[in-house]
């Protein structure tokens, strides 16, 4: 663990990311991450009372240990949680992707992980694999990704460089700098067109 | 071979006037344009590692362009390697064609895009329509003009010329039309929420997307896809095919090259480290992944860059069509867009259009579009001689005959009068004893011959009753002007 304030590059990720529209939250491990991710998760969406809003969890392998039921709790969520890794099993039960497509484009919250993350650039980059789909990360309006501090890198290049040590580069990687916005109505920006217009990170502290 | 564009068929003259007459085009491309060129300004201005990103990724970029055939055949065994198909195609018509046997094969009727330059060189969407394929934009500014029959105004901002109320009007004939409830007022807000709405609908069922590539990077089999508003992730990772169409001049060597160079399009176009979305993209879905498409198909275009290559125009293809230099062209913030008549606008499309299109395709491009004022290669981050181009395509434009012979006889003629001081100053004698007939209200407002266009929309002071040449005789002892 580093001093007070946290590592340089944690905290100039977090001023980067911030300053493009993300929200950020940070634990040390342990138990509370938990409580910490579902506070992340309530903020990023707006709240209807009495309602149970659809939220699909899907950090994938990385994150076994961190239980859903906890973070998105089933008296405030309907949670569709995507556990397994081949075949994807959702309850315990194996589930066609097409049916998490569709779960995607309805649910109003997506989790996920991510592969790193940019202090440069204020970019967290997420990577399709088996058992790991990025459609959270495009289909919700709002968008939460659990990340260690071990996995933020300096640069772009530092990070395009970690994929290329581990082999050849996957189907899918996408690098996500901030909202989705767009500026082509009179030139005013707007946040939220097609992918999230809320995203949110909590960066678990430490060295690994 | 020489390439297709498509063009607007209407003479440079009705083009210009029509932009000019246009307020609302005016006003938004005059804020568009400053608002982007102060961003990036201020982009680099406030980090330094960005110029030195700059450099590696302009010499990425050129010596991918001095070895493009060994490159394009590594991209291609890498990519099918990963399991895409990868077409060379020449032109228009064969990407219309391919695109349009793969949709008869998939029995797909539906097509997402995300925004492509390429493919409105290559009229593609017209083509694909022709053939009976629903065609959907997904850029905001794309979806747009593409309900109003229009082409784009600026590469980055293809709407850019129309404001919220037009623009709310063509959404409420949209839901009118599809039974849909229309957006509920003209501010950014419900108006984006309707296209997301509508687009939405439209990724969910498509059966083909359709992305350009703005980056190939050949060592590794990589399509690199940017956007801000996360519609090309969309079009690649929701429908079953994805048909990437790029050009040959998109390719890149290595992934390092690809490090040098992915920040450039967002800190030149935008002002930004990055766009909201990097997505790059190695092959169709894997064994065991749950997303992306069952089939990735490559289509490789030259339409008219393979000729360039090697040539004194090949750094023209190191263009990543971040439209900076339109931002800062004078004439570019002017008239906008569609009065360049072609895909391409501002200084690059003036120099790329006929280079591609061969020199007799809009011909006045280099020759009116342009006042050589060399804003446009202080802002390009890959270096490109604009200016000196236009300079050299004037002169091959004379030197091939391509001028009207009047134009060419009377310039030689004018040339020769002014190119001595005595035969000068015997020139400002006559048009001063000629100008009284040109003038109003104290001003030079009509010119005979050759310069009479010049005076259609700007007057001039007349000629001084001494001009300071005989000023300066009268009083020198030696009687004689200064040389
Ligand atoms: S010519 Fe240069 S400034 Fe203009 S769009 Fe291309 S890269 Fe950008």
């Amino acid at each position: 663990m580093s001093g007070p304030g946290g590592s340089p590059l944690r905290q100039a990720f977090r001023a980067r990311w911030e300053g493009l529209g993300g929200q950020y939250w940070e634990t040390a491990p342990g138990p509370g991450l938990t409580g910490t991710v579902a506070a992340a998760a309530d903020a990023l969406i707006d709240r209807v009372p009495g309602q149970k809003p659809p939220a699909l969890w899907w950090p994938g392998p990385a994150w076994a240990s961190l239980a859903w039921e906890a973070a998105l709790p089933p008296d405030r969520w309907t949670v569709t949680a995507v556990t397994g890794r081949e075949p994807l099993t959702v309850g315990g039960r194996p589930t066609d992707p097409t049916v998490l497509r569709g779960v995607a484009a309805s649910a109003v919250l997506g989790v996920t992980g991510a592969a790193w993350a940019v202090a440069d650039t204020g970019s967290v980059a997420l990577t399709s694999a088996p058992g790991q789909g990025l459609w959270p990360s495009l289909l919700p309006p709002s968008h939460l990704i659990v990340l260690r501090e071990a996995q933020v890198v300096a640069t772009v290049a530092d990070g395009l460089r970690r994929v290329r040590a581990e082999g050849p580069p996957p189907a899918m990687a996408k690098i996500i700098s901030g909202p989705s916005s767009t500026a082509d109505i009179e030139g005013q920006l707007w946040i939220g067109v097609h992918g999230p217009g809320r995203v949110g990170v909590v960066v678990v502290t430490g060295a690994d | 071979m020489a390439g297709r564009l498509p063009r607007d068929p209407a003479p440079w003259a009705a083009r210009r006037d029509r932009a000019l007459a246009s307020p609302v085009l005016r006003a938004n491309i005059r804020s568009v344009t400053h608002r982007l060129a102060d961003a990036r300004r201020r982009a680099y201005a406030s980090y330094p590692a960005g110029q030195v990103l700059r450099v590696a990724g302009r010499d990425a970029k050129r010596r991918a362009m001095a070895q493009v055939e060994p490159l394009l055949d590594q991209l291609r065994d890498r990519l099918s390697a990963n399991g895409a198909r990868v077409i060379f195609a020449e032109g228009p018509k064969e990407v219309a064609d391919y695109v349009v046997s793969l949709a008869a094969r998939r029995g797909a009727q539906r097509i997402v895009k995300s925004k492509s330059m390429l493919t409105e060189e290559l009229d593609l969407n017209r083509r694909l329509a022709a053939a009976g394929l629903a065609v959907r934009e997904t850029d905001l500014g794309e979806y747009i003009i593409q309900l109003l029959d229009e082409r784009p105004s600026h590469i980055l901002a293809p709407a850019a010329h129309r404001n919220r109320q037009e623009i709310h009007a063509v959404f409420q004939e949209t839901a009118d039309r599809e039974g849909v409830p229309g957006p509920t007022s003209d501010d950014v807000g419900p108006l984006t929420a309707f296209a997301r709405q509508r687009l939405r609908e439209d990724f969910l069922a498509a059966e083909i997307g359709i992305t350009g590539a703005n980056f190939l990077v050949a060592e590794t089999g990589t399509v690199v896809l940017i956007t801000n508003e996360g519609n090309a992730d969309m079009v690649a990772s929701l429908p079953p095919v994805h048909v990437v169409i790029a050009g040959i001049d998109k390719v890149l060597d290595t992934w390092d090259a690809l490090a040098a160079v992915i920040q450039q399009p967002a800190l030149s176009g935008v002002g930004q480290r990055l766009s909201a979305y990097t997505t790059l993209i190695s092959g169709p879905r894997a064994a065991g992944s749950p997303e992306g498409p069952e089939e990735l198909h490559v289509l490789l275009v030259d339409n008219g860059r393979r000729q360039l290559l090697g040539g004194p125009y090949a750094d023209v293809l190191t263009c990543i069509r971040c439209g900076a230099c339109y931002n800062v062209c004078p004439v570019y913030r002017q008239v906008g867009g569609h009065a360049y008549g072609s895909t391409y606008a501002g200084p690059i499309g003036a120099v790329e259009t006929p280079l591609l299109a061969g020199l007799d395709f809009l011909p006045e491009l280099p020759k009116s579009l342009c006042t050589l004022c060399n804003a446009c290669v202080e802002a390009c981050p890959m270096d490109i001689a604009l200016p000196d181009h236009f300079i050299t395509l004037r002169r091959r434009q004379v030197d091939e005959g391509r001028e009207a012979a009047g134009t060419r006889l009377t310039y030689r003629a004018w040339g020769r009068l002014w190119s001595s001081p005595r035969q000068y100053q015997r020139f400002v004698s006559w048009a001063r004893r000629g100008q009284r007939f040109m003038m109003r209200q104290g001003r030079l407002v009509r010119s005979p011959g050759l310069w009479a266009g010049w005076f259609e929309t700007r007057d001039m002071p007349p000629i001084a009753p001494e001009t300071f040449h005989e000023w300066w005789a009268r009083r020198s002892p030696s009687g004689k002007a200064p040389v």
